[in-house]
């Protein structure tokens, strides 16, 4: 199967203070396969929101190939981009930076129908309406500009707007961190309903673990521009493998007012990515690094359960154990 | 004897008191009415969440304490104590004064506000010199210091950074640092921690907590993250559709809420409950009304699965026992455990 979206060691930079360079995306091999959802998590910064709006080449790649339905687009001129234009979509992390505070709602939701020429008016006041019920909200918001909306509201304009194309794929950013727990449930299960209907695929970014989880097939897991795991969801979340993301589910709170002890924080300072730690990324806050990780950059290697993990101490093929209870003195996790 | 009781034996004044507070917008037909007489409490050292679905009225509650909706069209009745000090009303300069250095503010959405042509460091400052009286060397310095203290990796770097080359949940942490550079008895944090990781997070509200006990500092939680409720609140404020609708302590919410809405969003917690047969989240069927629609008899009844004719008679006053308080006519019974009556 051809993946819709393929991602080949890219990098993606951004110019700092003083002629540095911020690798916000170094060196990720990625492929979106159609009719998929693909989790991607990580710490804050790490280059989750860059590496997704790379994916739809919204940033230009600083090395390393991108591919769409099959093709390198990499330096494609904006006519050869057409048909990812088309076809993809976007919700952004951000609904009040995203939506033009000038236009109606109504005007944003239809705007990708206008470029693309889709329909008429009349078409597309009436699709607009169906998008707005769809995600939960009543057509006469249309004529409302965005200050008048809650942010829970405004998220799910971005998300009409972003199905209003029928895209086959949506890169979404942090779709629901903005929605109270009910509507996300309701926008969750909208979101596999489409897919279910319609084979879409959805790059899938979250910090909610519990909603990753539940979405998607595969996940990827972000450290300081790279990947560093990724796998089936079950393998995940069932058997972590790389200390990062042992860290990480680790300290997820549970909705139990009878833990609240402060989670075990990850020790250590997060990276700069002005001045990305030597050898592995993670070695300076890795309760089992050696001299090695401080030398040598793991690779991502690959064991039989087509489980992806980029260490240098994690054995492949040990069977995969269930994650210590909270708390429990997790590697890498008391600093 | 008929002496009223001496006033030490009176519960102490509350750092925050929003008592009757309601917030109508005006509108082309009309003001809309978005909140209905909202009341609740905050102590010094106390974490409070607030919560509910969205729309109903949680930011606009959170702004209008500290006179921060512009009026018109946000028109703000009722009264709103900080510390003795009544702010519905007071002039602009007492709140100007309360709301630099007294009150910190995190409003939902970081990028509006962080001012896109002033460097991050450069705003933490500016708050320092204007409310703490540091000269401008000692302000730059201690906002280095407050970036590093919410996990800003190279924070001597990133001070001199625009918001606009910052990651989303670095955004957030400037506002918290900002928020919290006055060393604010109040902080009033509008979903603080929805673009953070959950290991950012945990560092976030360990910094939250640190500030409670060792200055008693006040905390308005709002959030959709009832995991970050179970774990850091002390009560929980549930509304709905522009009312409070259940108050109670987090551990008896936890147990059993009475509200048939709170028990809904309870169960949508992914991971909470037993998945539904299909594989998707249990959500509650149905939609809140506009606020031009609301009903003046129960906001739920629509979507409730224990509706009753009587709830839609009249409306539904507020019952009151113990430290709890809930807004239904056939509320759940305390503690009959979590699960949710079909
Ligand atoms: N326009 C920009 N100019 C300069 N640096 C940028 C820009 N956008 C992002 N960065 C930097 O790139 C890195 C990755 O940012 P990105 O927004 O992709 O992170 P993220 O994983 O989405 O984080 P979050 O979870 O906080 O949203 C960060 O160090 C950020 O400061
Ligand atoms: N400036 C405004 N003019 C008119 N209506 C407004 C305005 N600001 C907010 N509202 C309305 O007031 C209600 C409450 O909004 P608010 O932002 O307080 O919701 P919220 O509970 O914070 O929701 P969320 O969880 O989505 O952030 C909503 O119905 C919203 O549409
Ligand atoms: S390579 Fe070394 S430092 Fe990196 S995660 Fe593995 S053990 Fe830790
Ligand atoms: S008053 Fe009636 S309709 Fe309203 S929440 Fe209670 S049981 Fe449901
Ligand atoms: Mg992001
Ligand atoms: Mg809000």
């Amino acid at each position: 199967m051809t993946p819709l979206l393929e991602a080949r060691d890219l990098a993606v930079h951004y110019p700092a203070p003083g002629g540095a360079v911020v690798r916000a995306v170094n060196g990720v091999d990625l492929a979106l396969m159609p009719g998929e959802t693909l989790g991607l998590v990580g710490e804050s910064g790490c280059g989750k929101s860059t590496l997704g709006r790379a994916m739809l080449r919204l940033e230009p790649p600083a090395g390393g190939r991108l591919l769409a339905f099959g093709h390198d687009i990499t330096d494609a001129r904006p006519a050869g981009l057409k048909a990812l234009r088309r076809r993809t979509s976007m919700i952004f992390q951000d609904p009040h930076a995203s939506l033009d505070p000038r236009m109606t709602v109504g005007e944003s939701i239809a705007e990708p129908l206008r470029v693309h020429r889709v329909g008429d008016r009349a078409h597309r006041a009436a699709r607009v309406a169906e998008l707005l019920a769809r995600v939960g909200l009543t057509p006469d918001v249309a004529r409302r500009r965005p200050h008048a909306f809650s942010g829970g509201q405004l998220q799910r304009v971005g998300i009409a707007r972003a199905l209003a194309l029928d895209p086959d794929v949506v890169v979404a950013d942090e779709p629901v961190s903005a929605l109270d727990v009910s509507v996300q449930a309701g926008v969750v299960n909208l979101l596999m309903d489409l897919q279910a209907e319609r084979g879409l695929a959805y790059l899938f970014v979250a910090h909610d673990l519990k909603v990753v989880e539940l979405i998607s097939h595969r996940v990827a897991v972000m450290y300081l521009g790279r990947v560093v795991e990724l796998a089936s969801a079950e393998r995940l979340f069932a058997g972590p493998k790389h200390p990062y993301t042992r860290a990480l589910l680790a300290a997820a709170p549970t909705p139990d007012p009878r833990r609240r002890d402060d989670p075990p924080a990850l020790g250590g300072e997060p990276p700069s990515p002005l001045d990305p730690p030597s050898g592995c990324a993670f070695h300076p806050r890795c309760p089992i690094a050696e001299a090695r990780c401080r030398v040598e950059t793991p690779a991502l290697r690959v064991d039989r359960g087509g489980h992806r993990v980029a260490c240098h101490l994690v054995s492949l093929d040990e069977p995969v154990t269930r994650p210590p209870a909270r708390g429990a003195g997790i590697a890498g996790v008391d600093g | 004897m008929t002496a009223a009781p001496p006033a030490s034996a009176e519960a102490p004044e509350p750092l925050l008191r929003v008592d009757g507070l309601s917030i109508a917008f005006d509108a082309a037909d009309g003001p809309v009415a978005v909140v209905d007489r909202a009341r609740f409490a905050v102590a010094r050292g106390e974490a409070v969440a607030l919560v509910g679905e969205s729309g109903c009225g949680k930011s606009v509650t959170a702004k209008s304490i500290l006179g921060l909706l512009p009026s018109p069209p946000a028109r703000v009745t009722g009264g709103v104590r900080f510390d003795g000090v009544e702010l519905i009303g007071a002039p602009g300069r007492v709140l100007r004064r309360i709301r630099g250095a007294r009150v910190g503010f995190v409003f939902q959405d970081p990028m509006t506000a962080l001012n896109p042509v002033y460097r991050v460091g450069e705003q933490i400052a500016e708050r320092l010199r204007r409310h703490a009286g540091l000269d401008r060397k000692a302000a730059a310095e201690r906002a280095v210091a407050l970036l590093g203290q919410v996990g800003i990796p190279a924070p001597a770097e990133r001070a001199r950074a625009w918001p606009h080359e910052l990651s989303g949940g670095m955004r957030q942490r400037v506002v918290i640092a900002i928020a919290l550079a006055c060393d604010p008895d109040l902080l009033i944090a509008d979903e603080p921690t929805t673009a953070l990781d959950v290991t950012v997070q945990a560092q976030i509200m360990a910094l939250l907590r640190r500030a409670q006990r060792a200055r008693r500092m006040g905390l308005l939680l709002i959030t959709h993250d009832l995991g970050l409720v179970a774990r850091y609140v002390d009560r929980v404020i549930v509304m709905y559709a522009g009312q409070v609708v259940e108050a109670a302590p987090v551990e008896a919410l936890f147990d059993g809420a009475c509200h048939p809405y709170t028990r809904g969003l309870l169960r949508a917690v992914p991971g909470a409950a037993a998945p539904r047969p299909d594989g998707r989240l249990w959500s509650i069927p149905g939609a809140v009304p506009a606020p031009r629609d609301f009903p003046t008899s129960c906001r739920f009844a629509d979507r409730c699965p224990r509706v009753t004719p009587e709830c839609r008679a009249a409306p539904v006053a507020m019952s009151v026992a113990d430290d709890r308080r809930w807004r239904c006519l056939r509320p759940h019974p305390p503690a009959s455990g979590p699960e949710v009556a079909r």
